[in-house]
C-alpha cells in the first residue's frame, strides 16, 4: 500500500516562526546593547560611545582619554557582564526546569548562589575579623580573594548535590531536595557570620556583596565570566535528550538516553554556569526562574527552541534591567537584582491571567 | 549495557569534573599573581616626620616624600598624595564632618548618601551630589564626572572602589570604624594644609577626653546601661560594640549590659536592671517645631513601657536620648559628656547644648546652633 | 524466534524480585503478560530494558543478548510504552511521535525522520493529530500517541505495561485491535501486560501467567487455557466457556 508523504508544511512553518522570533530577539539584545552603553551620568555625546568601542578594536577616532576609559572600564564591562548574566542564568533554569521536570527549578533551589554567598561572606569576615583579632590590623580581603572563595563555595554546593544524587538516584525528586537543603545551610551560614562578626563594615560588606551589582565587573574578568556560555553548546547538542527526559526516566532510557549520567551531568554544568556568574555580580536570581516560563507560554516545550530564545531573551531582560536601574534615581544606580524582580513577577502573572496556561502559538 | 546503571563517572562527567579543577585552579593562579604591594622604606628629611610618625595608626601610616608630597599607606596601598590636594569626594560621613571642622570644606565635590539627609549640620554640603547611598550601587561615573584628586570612603567598599577607580588614575582611601579618628583629622589636615587646624581639632577632642576621665575618676561609679538602637523600630533592639551609640555610652563611662547588636529579651533588660536607659534616635531634626515634644515623647514612652519601668532607670528618672549623628566622630565627647552631666549634674557642671553650639561656631560651621538635639528625664 | 528470556533472575535493589523466568516471544505475535498486582510483570518489563538490575540470565532479540549491545543499538530493538506515560506541557504530538526516532538520528530529526513519523501516525489512524497539543488529548488518544512514537523507533520487539488498564471499553478495543495488526503487518514481537483476562484472549496469541515473581503458565494458547490456571493465579473460580469460535473467561 502506498502511503502518501505530506509535504513538511507543519514543521517548516513552526521553525519559521521560531526563526523570526530569535532573529527579533536578537535584533532587540543588539538595540538594547547599543542603549546601554550609551546611559550613564559621565557627560559623553552618544557618537564618543561607538567610537570609544570601534577604537578599543581598531584605533581610528581622536577622543579624550577620560572618555575611552569611562566607555571601556565603566560601561562596557556592566553591558557585556548583563548579557552574559542574562544569557547563562536563562539558559541554565531552561535546561534546569527540563531535566528536573518542574517549572519552579532554579539554580538558586541548587543552593549554588547561596553558598557563593557564603564563600563571599567568609572571605569578607576573616579579612576584617580574624585579622583584627590577631595582628590588630583590619585587613580588608582583597577582591581577588572574594571571587574565588564564591566560585570554591559555589562548586562545592554543586558537587555535595551531585554526590548526593549520584548516591541516593539521580530522580527529580532527590536533587530538588538535596539543593534546598544545601541552599538553606549556606543561607544559615551566611547570617551566622554576619552576627558573630560582629563588625559593621564586615556585615555591611556582607550585605551589599549579596545585593548583586554589575558594576564590580572589571573588564579583565569578562573572560572568566564568559566561559559560563560554554555549556549552551552542550544543551543544544543533548536538547532532543532533553526532551526525551520529559517524558518520563523509563520511557528516555528505552529511547537510548543515559538518564542518570544525562541529568547529573547537566545538573552539573547549570551549576557551574550559575557559580562563574554569580561569583562576579552577588546573587541575582529570578531570570532563571521566570524567563523560560515566559517563553514556555510563547514557543512551547521544544528545548532546542527554549534554550536558544533563552539565552536571548535572558540577555535582552538583563540588559533593559541594568538601564533602567541606571536611569531611574539618578544618581543613584539601584541593585540589579531589585530590579530584576520588579520586572519579572508582575510579568508572569500578568502573562497567566491573559494567557490563562494556554501554550504555543 | 546493563553494567552502565552501575558503573562509576562516565566521560561526559569527568571531562566536566577537569574542566571545574581547571577553572578552580586558574582562579587561585589568577589569585597568587596579584599580590598587594608592600609599604616602602621611610625616606625621612624634614621635621615634621615626628608629627607624622606621632599620628600615625595602622591604616593611617604617613610617610613624607617632600615638601609638597606625602605617602599614606592605607588598607594596603601606598597612595602618593600631592599638598595641597584638590577636589575630595567624601563618601563616608565623618571625613565630610572633619573637613568642615577644620574648613577645609571647599574641597569637596561629593558626598554619600546619608549626609543629604542632615542638612542641620551640613547645611549647603548636604545639596552636594551624593555618590553612594545604603545598599545602593555606587554610581562611579558621576565619581569620574566630577574628576576628584581623592576618594574618601567605608572600609567595606574600598575594593571594589579602588578596583573601578584604578583607570581613571583616582586613588581612593577608607577610614572604617575600628581606624583612629585621630589619624583622619591629622591626615585630612595634611593634605589640604590645615594641619594647625587639624591639631586644634584633635587638642579639642583631647581635653573633651580628659574632662571626661576627671569627672569619671571623681565619681568612680560605673552605672549599668541599657541601650536602645533605634527607638523608630524596636525598644528591644539593642545597640552592640559594633555600633556608634554603644561607644559613646562607653565613653561615658557607662557599662553597658549588652555587647552584642542583636534582638533582647525583656527579662534579659531586667535581669540587668540598668541605671541608665540611653535611647537613640535617628530621625530627630532638632530645629523642627516639634523637636522638643517628640523628644519628650520618647521618654514617656519609654517610663510607660510596662517593662521598662521596672527598671531601676525609669524609677530613678535616668533616661536620656540622643540623636544617631551626635555619636559618630568628633562629635562622641560631646555626646558622652551631655550623658555624664546628665547622670552627675553636681560633678559634671557642662551645659552640653552650650559646648555643641561652641563646637559650631568654631569648627562645624554648616550647623544650626540652637534647636533641641537631646533630652532626658 | 525473535524476543528470548532465558533463567532471569531481576530486581532492584539487592535482591531479585522474580526469579528463573524463561519466555520467548515470536516475530508478529502478541504475548500478553498477566498476573496479580506485585507478581512482577513490571519489573520484568522493565528488565528487558535495562532499567531493572539483572542479576542472572539473559535478555536476548535474534540470539543476540543485550550486554554484548551498546544502550543505543538496544534502543533500536525495542521500544517501550510506560502504564502512565508522562505528559509535559506545550509538547505536540509529532514531537512526541519523532522524539521515538532518537535512536536513529542525528543532532536533529532529519527527512527521513519526519518520513518515519508521518507514516506511523497514519497506520493508527492519528495523523489528523499531528498538530495538536497531548495535553489536550484523551488518555486513549495520548497512549495512541505513545505507540507512535514506539513504532517510530522502528523495533523488532514492543513491551507495554498495561497499556489498556485506564482506558474506556471503545479505546480499549481500538489500542489492542491496532495492536495485533501492527503485530502482523510489520513482524513486530508485542509483550504487554493485561489484567482483563477476556481482553487478553481475545487480541493476544499467546498468555504467560506470572505469580510472585516466577512465571506460572506459559505458552498458553488461548484455545488450551482452562479455569485451573486462573484460580491458580488469581485464586478465583471461573469458567471457561467458548463463545464465537473463542474462549472467554466467566466469574
Amino acid at each position: 500500500m502506498t502511503v502518501t508523504i505530506k509535504k513538511p508544511r507543519p514543521e517548516v512553518g513552526r521553525t519559521l516562526r521560531s526563526v523570526v522570533l530569535i532573529i527579533v530577539l536578537a535584533l532587540l539584545m543588539l538595540l538594547l546593547f547599543a542603549v546601554d552603553v550609551a546611559t550613564g551620568t559621565y557627560k559623553l555625546p552618544i557618537d564618543w560611545v561607538y567610537k570609544a568601542l570601534i577604537n578599543a578594536v581598531v584605533p581610528i577616532f581622536e577622543l579624550p582619554t577620560d572618555a575611552t576609559l569611562v566607555v571601556l572600564h565603566l560601561r562596557l564591562p556592566e553591558a557585556v557582564s548583563a548579557i552574559i548574566l542574562g544569557a547563562s542564568l536563562a539558559s541554565a533554569g531552561a535546561v534546569l526546569q527540563s531535566v528536573l521536570r518542574n517549572y519552579l527549578a532554579s539554580t538558586y533551589t541548587l543552593g549554588v548562589s547561596a553558598a557563593a554567598g557564603f564563600g563571599a561572606a567568609l572571605a569578607i569576615v576573616l579579612g576584617f575579623g580574624g585579622f583584627v583579632i590577631k595582628y590588630h590590623v583590619p585587613v580588608i580581603t582583597s577582591p581577588y580573594l572574594i571571587i574565588p572563595m564564591a566560585f570554591l563555595f559555589s562548586s562545592l554546593a554543586a558537587l555535595t548535590v551531585y554526590a548526593l544524587a549520584y548516591l541516593k538516584g539521580a530522580t527529580p525528586s532527590v536533587i530538588i531536595l538535596a539543593g534546598v537543603a544545601v541552599m538553606f545551610m549556606f543561607s544559615m551560614g551566611t547570617s551566622m557570620l554576619q552576627y558573630f562578626a560582629d563588625n559593621p563594615d564586615a556585615t555591611h560588606a556582607v550585605a551589599m556583596w549579596m545585593l548583586g551589582s554589575l558594576g564590580n565587573v572589571r573588564l579583565s574578568y569578562l573572560p572568566y565570566m564568559a566561559l559560563s556560555l560554554l555549556p549552551i553548546i552542550y544543551y543544544l547538542a543533548v536538547s532532543a535528550k532533553i526532551d526525551a527526559l520529559g517524558l518520563g526516566d523509563d520511557v528516555a532510557h528505552s529511547l537510548g538516553v543515559d538518564v542518570r549520567g544525562l541529568r547529573l551531568t547537566l545538573i552539573l554544568l547549570t551549576a557551574f554556569q550559575a557559580a562563574a556568574v554569580v561569583s562576579f555580580v552577588g546573587i541575582v536570581g529570578f531570570v532563571d526562574l521566570v524567563i523560560p516560563n515566559i517563553l514556555r507560554l510563547i514557543v512551547g516545550n521544544n528545548n532546542a527552541r527554549l534554550i536558544i530564545t533563552s539565552t536571548i531573551m535572558g540577555a535582552d531582560v538583563t540588559l533593559a534591567a541594568d538601564i533602567i536601574s541606571r536611569i531611574l534615581v539618578p544618581p543613584y544606580v539601584i541593585p540589579i537584582g531589585i530590579i530584576l524582580s520588579l520586572i519579572g513577577a508582575p510579568y508572569l502573572l500578568l502573562m497567566v491571567i491573559t494567557r490563562g496556561g494556554r501554550y504555543g502559538p | 549495557m546493563h553494567g552502565r546503571e552501575l558503573r562509576g563517572l562516565s566521560r561526559t562527567q569527568l571531562v566536566v569534573a577537569a574542566v571545574l579543577v581547571l577553572a578552580l585552579a586558574v582562579a587561585a593562579a589568577y589569585l597568587i599573581i596579584h599580590h598587594k604591594p608592600k609599604a616602602p622604606t621611610s625616606a625621612p628629611a624634614t621635621t615634621s616626620v615626628n608629627e607624622l610618625i606621632a599620628y600615625s595608626s595602622p591604616n593611617f601610616v604617613m610617610y613624607p616624600v617632600n615638601a609638597n608630597t606625602i605617602i599614606i599607606n592605607n588598607y594596603g596601598e601606598n597612595i602618593t598624595l600631592r599638598i595641597p590636594t584638590g577636589k575630595i569626594v567624601a563618601m563616608n560621613t565623618v571625613a565630610l564632618q572633619v573637613l568642615i571642622d577644620i574648613g577645609a570644606g571647599n574641597h569637596v565635590v561629593g558626598v554619600e548618601g546619608y549626609a543629604t539627609k542632615l542638612p542641620w549640620l551640613f547645611g549647603n554640603y548636604s545639596n552636594l551630589p551624593a555618590l553612594s547611598s545604603g545598599m545602593w550601587s555606587i554610581n562611579y561615573e558621576e565619581i569620574v564626572n566630577l574628576k576628584p584628586d581623592i576618594v574618601i570612603t567605608w572600609s567595606y567598599i574600598l575594593p571594589q572602589v579602588r578596583q573601578k577607580l584604578q583607570a581613571f588614575n583616582i586613588p581612593a582611601i577608607a577610614w572604617g570604624s575600628t581606624d583612629n579618628l585621630t589619624s583622619l583629622i591629622y591626615f585630612l589636615g595634611l593634605i589640604t594644609n590645615r594641619t594647625d587646624r587639624a591639631i586644634r581639632l584633635i587638642n579639642w577632642m583631647n581635653r573633651l577626653e580628659q574632662e571626661l576621665k576627671t569627672y569619671q575618676s571623681q565619681v568612680n561609679q560605673h552605672p549599668r546601661t541599657y541601650i536602645i538602637f533605634d527607638w523608630e523600630y524596636s525598644p528591644w533592639y539593642t545597640a552592640g560594640s559594633s555600633s556608634n551609640p554603644y561607644w559613646a555610652a562607653v565613653l561615658a563611662g557607662l557599662q553597658p549590659c549588652f555587647n552584642k547588636s542583636m534582638q533582647v529579651q525583656p527579662e534579659s533588660v531586667l535581669q540587668c536592671n540598668p541605671d541608665v536607659i540611653v535611647v537613640t534616635t535617628w530621625y530627630l531634626n532638632p530645629h523642627s517645631l516639634n523637636a522638643t515634644a517628640y523628644c519628650r515623647s520618647i521618654i514617656s514612652s519609654v517610663r510607660n513601657n510596662p517593662v521598662l519601668n521596672q527598671t531601676a532607670a525609669v524609677r530613678e528618672g535616668r533616661i536620656v536620648v540622643i540623636p544617631g549623628y551626635l555619636t559618630q566622630g568628633p562629635l562622641r565627647y560631646i555626646t558622652a559628656l551631655y550623658i555624664d552631666s546628665v547622670l552627675w549634674p553636681n560633678v559634671v557642671r557642662v551645659n552640653a547644648t552650650k559646648l555643641l553650639n561652641q563646637y559650631f561656631s568654631e569648627f562645624l560651621s554648616t550647623a544650626e546652633p540652637g534647636g533641641t538635639w537631646f533630652c532626658s528625664g | 524466534m525473535v524476543l528470548e528470556v532465558k533463567s532471569l533472575d531481576c530486581g532492584y535493589g539487592k535482591k531479585p524480585v522474580i526469579r528463573g523466568v524463561d519466555l520467548v516471544v515470536d516475530d508478529g505475535e502478541v504475548t500478553a503478560l498477566m498476573g496479580p498486582i506485585g507478581a512482577g510483570k513490571s519489573t520484568l518489563i522493565k528488565c528487558m530494558l535495562g532499567v531493572a538490575r539483572r542479576f542472572k540470565g539473559c535478555v536476548c532479540v535474534d540470539g543476540k543478548a543485550s550486554i554484548t549491545m551498546s544502550h543505543r543499538e538496544w534502543a533500536k530493538l525495542i521500544a517501550y510504552v510506560p502504564q502512565m506515560p508522562e505528559r509535559p506541557y506545550a509538547v505536540k504530538v509529532l514531537d512526541v511521535v519523532l522524539l521515538g526516532r532518537l535512536p536513529h538520528m542525528g543532532l536533529r530529526p532529519g527527512r527521513r525522520d519526519y518520513e518515519v513519523a508521518y507514516e506511523v501516525l497514519e497506520k493508527l489512524g492519528i495523523s489528523h493529530l499531528s498538530n495538536r497539543y497531548i495535553h489536550e488529548l484523551s488518555g486513549g488518544q495520548y497512549q495512541l500517541v505513545q505507540i507512535a512514537r514506539a513504532l517510530a523507533q522502528e523495533p523488532r520487539v514492543l513491551l507495554l505495561d498495561e497499556p489498556v488498564t485506564n482506558l474506556d471499553l471503545k479505546h480499549q478495543v481500538l489500542v489492542l485491535e491496532t495492536l495485533r495488526r501492527i503485530a502482523r503487518e510489520k513482524g513486530i514481537s508485542i509483550l504487554m501486560s493485561l489484567h482483563d483476562v477476556n481482553l487478553a484472549l481475545k487480541y493476544s496469541d499467546r498468555l504467560v501467567f506470572m505469580k510472585d515473581g516466577k512465571v506460572v503458565a506459559y505458552g498458553l494458547s488461548p484455545s488450551t487455557l482452562g479455569s485451573s490456571v486462573i484460580k491458580e493465579v488469581y485464586g478465583v473460580d471461573t469458567k471457561v466457556v467458548w463463545i464465537d469460535g473463542g474462549p472467554r473467561v466467566i466469574i
